[in-house]
């Protein structure tokens, strides 16, 4: 039976019980939130990570997007904690921080979240001695862009014109 | 805040499986060893606190932000990152 969910970015969101994802131990800062629903924005590469408790949600972003040689290897209590015994049931993705102007914000690559996509349990993985920042820009600068003409990106799309 | 005093050999546990031990002191350094249950997850305080920050602003709305200009940013506003660090 579908359940709803009140939203105030997307309005009613219906859910089966089954996609409701687990945090046993919250999140840093939110030790109390432990359900969340994730609801892929279309069209755009975020996915909103919604509590199922109140009005709370995160922006979620592929980390493999914004750094794509990204690796960690999860801990021993990480593995333990959602029960992951197979990688391809592994989800990874990294919470946005929305600044002002949006082109200035940022995904935090130092504490991923981490998601057993079968046994729907999930959690936020606080990185040790990791070279990855908190504060990492999703955008490229476009004078940054223009700046370092040597840095190879794909032809196709908005910028093409500047050549 | 409860506050004991130890000497380096000693420890402190709390509860049944979590023991704080202190290993050696070199000058204004302390060297603590700490053996837990794998499923109690132990951070440098100065770290997660950076984390719990800055979930805090994640979690704060910008002012009439609308899934529209989300999608616009995706696709207009400057090409996603995707250099590596090298």
């Amino acid at each position: 039976m579908a359940l709803t969910l009140m939203t105030s970015l997307f309005g009613e969101v219906h859910y089966e019980p089954d996609e409701v994802y687990i945090f046993e131990q919250g999140l840093p800062g939110f030790p109390d939130k432990r359900e969340f629903l994730f609801i892929k924005v279309a069209d755009s590469p975020f996915i909103v990570m919604h509590s199922l408790a109140d009005d709370l949600y995160f922006f979620l972003i592929d980390p493999f997007h914004v750094q794509a040689d990204y690796e960690f290897a999860i801990p021993k209590y990480a593995l333990e904690q959602l029960n992951i015994d197979n990688r391809d049931n592994v989800l990874c993705y990294s919470i946005v921080v929305l600044r002002e102007p949006l082109s200035d914000s940022t995904a935090n690559l130092a504490a991923p979240v981490i998601l057993n996509t079968q046994q729907h349990k999930g959690m936020q993985l606080v990185l040790e001695n990791t070279r990855y920042s908190v504060r990492h820009p999703i955008f490229i600068k476009e004078e940054a862009s223009l700046n370092e003409p040597a840095v190879a990106l794909s032809s196709e799309g908005s910028n093409a014109e500047e050549r | 805040m409860l506050i004991l005093s130890r000497k380096v050999g000693e420890s402190i546990h709390i509860g049944d499986n979590i023991v704080i031990k202190v290993v050696a002191v070199e000058g204004d350094q302390i060297k603590i060893g700490i053996e837990a249950p794998r499923s109690v997850e132990v951070h440098r305080s100065e770290i997660y606190e950076v984390i719990q920050k800055e979930n805090r602003l994640a979690s704060t709305e910008i002012r009439g932000l609308t899934i529209e200009q989300l999608i616009q940013l995706g696709n207009k506003n400057g090409e996603i990152n995707k250099r590596t660090n090298e």
